[in-house]
């Protein structure tokens, strides 16, 4: 077997804040000796950019390198993977269901600047 | 008068003009979550300074019970005889958490008051996305625990039902958005920039003091899906934020740390 599909509730209890990445960045380790392994993210209700930002940042060389993908059929959760591709520098594997063609999650075209006026209170 | 992110600065401004500062809120009929914890962390720090401040409570019983139920006292006034007279009249409803939280510098605090925010908005059947509301708290709570460099910040929140609204808001008189970035060698321009510029540049993606920098981006994000809207104020400048435009300007008192308010509009 060439890959191992693991859901991403084996790795943590909840998918928000940078602690809970980092703890199932730790918990991800036991299965890196498979050649690939895919998360699964599809079972969980919300998954936190700050998140998967920290899961990602432990492993930036085995991302980029399609060692470590995900599974994922959430739009703004791709959006949120394509975001951290942008701001790591990185490619990031993903597709749809175990049998869907992989796609690298490209970089969101980010919005014109937000206007800025100056106010002042009552 | 309702005392609210318009006006709280003002109060403050007020109450150290004296030798002795006094705090008059003889004349509030209605608290805003910002003020609550704007004028919580403005005691707190008077309190760092070695100053005490007296507080002219509010003469309209509902304001004033409102502070008691959120048990304002204990956590920010320092006085005895006011705590134990005001606990008298503490009693609970269930739109808000009936208690302003500390936040303490640990690693599940932001999942937990996320969860303690969930319970509520479950409670009381509202109509929004739930899981991304209880996810900008715990992000927000999670960015003021690691990065405030202080041991408490105050949470506090309030559901209002009948104008269909969510709000949060969350403060420390730790060392504000300018200071924290700018220790980053890449940010140390920052440090010679009005508040305003740190502020703003604080929700950009990857930007932070340390690592990380998402948290703030993940709350701007709900804040456009959401249709909400933020204030946030640090030292002496504020910005306000909603899914269309940021604008800025000047608070009346310089207070240090980061005070900030968050609100949704929800269904009933």
């Amino acid at each position: 077997m060439n890959k191992y599909v693991i859901d991403i509730n084996e790795l943590t209890k909840m998918c928000v804040t940078r602690h809970r990445g980092k703890e199932a960045a730790e918990e991800l380790s036991k299965y890196l000796d498979k050649p690939t392994v895919e998360i699964d993210l599809r079972g969980t209700e919300l998954v936190s950019l700050s998140f998967l930002d920290e899961l990602i940042c432990h492993y930036l060389v085995f991302v980029n390198d399609g060692k470590i993908k995900f599974i994922n059929n959430d739009k703004s959760t791709e959006n949120k993977l394509s975001r951290i591709a942008a701001v790591r520098s990185i490619k990031v594997y993903c597709h749809r269901s175990q049998h869907a063609p992989f796609h690298a999650v490209v970089a969101e075209e980010y919005a014109a600047p937000t206007p800025m006026f100056l106010v002042s209170k009552t | 008068m309702n005392l609210t992110f318009e006006n709280v600065d003002h109060t403050c401004a007020g109450a150290v003009e004296h030798k002795a500062p006094i705090v008059d809120l003889s004349n509030v009929t209605f608290f805003r979550p910002f003020a609550i914890v704007y004028l919580g962390m403005f005691l707190r720090y008077q309190s760092y300074c070695g100053k005490d401040c007296s507080v002219i409570l509010p003469n309209n019983v509902i304001a004033r019970n409102y502070l008691t139920r959120q048990n304002f006292w204990d956590r920010f006034n320092l006085k005895g005889e006011v705590v134990e007279r005001e606990k008298l009249n503490r009693v609970t409803t269930r739109t808000s958490l009936n208690d302003i939280v500390d936040i303490e510098n640990s690693s599940t605090i932001g999942e937990e008051v996320g969860m303690m925010v969930k319970k509520v908005l479950i409670l009381n059947h509202v109509n929004t996305s739930i899981s991304e509301v209880s996810n900008a708290v715990s992000e927000l709570v999670d960015n003021f625990a690691r990065h405030s460099k202080e041991t408490l910040a105050a949470f506090h929140m309030q559901y209002y039902p009948n104008k269909e609204e969510f709000t949060l808001a969350i403060a420390d008189c730790g060392i504000g958005i300018r200071r924290s970035l700018s220790s980053n060698p890449e940010y140390s321009d920052l440090a010679n920039e009005p508040h305003h510029i740190a502020a703003i540049k604080a929700f950009e993606p990857g930007v932070t003091c340390s690592t990380g920098g998402m948290g703030l981006t993940e709350v701007r994000d709900s804040i456009i899906s959401l249709n909400g809207r933020l204030f946030l104020s640090t030292g002496d400048e504020f910005i306000k934020m909603d899914a269309d435009q940021i604008a800025y300007g000047q608070m009346a008192y310089d207070l240090t740390g980061v005070q900030v308010e968050v609100s949704f509009p929800v269904g009933g």
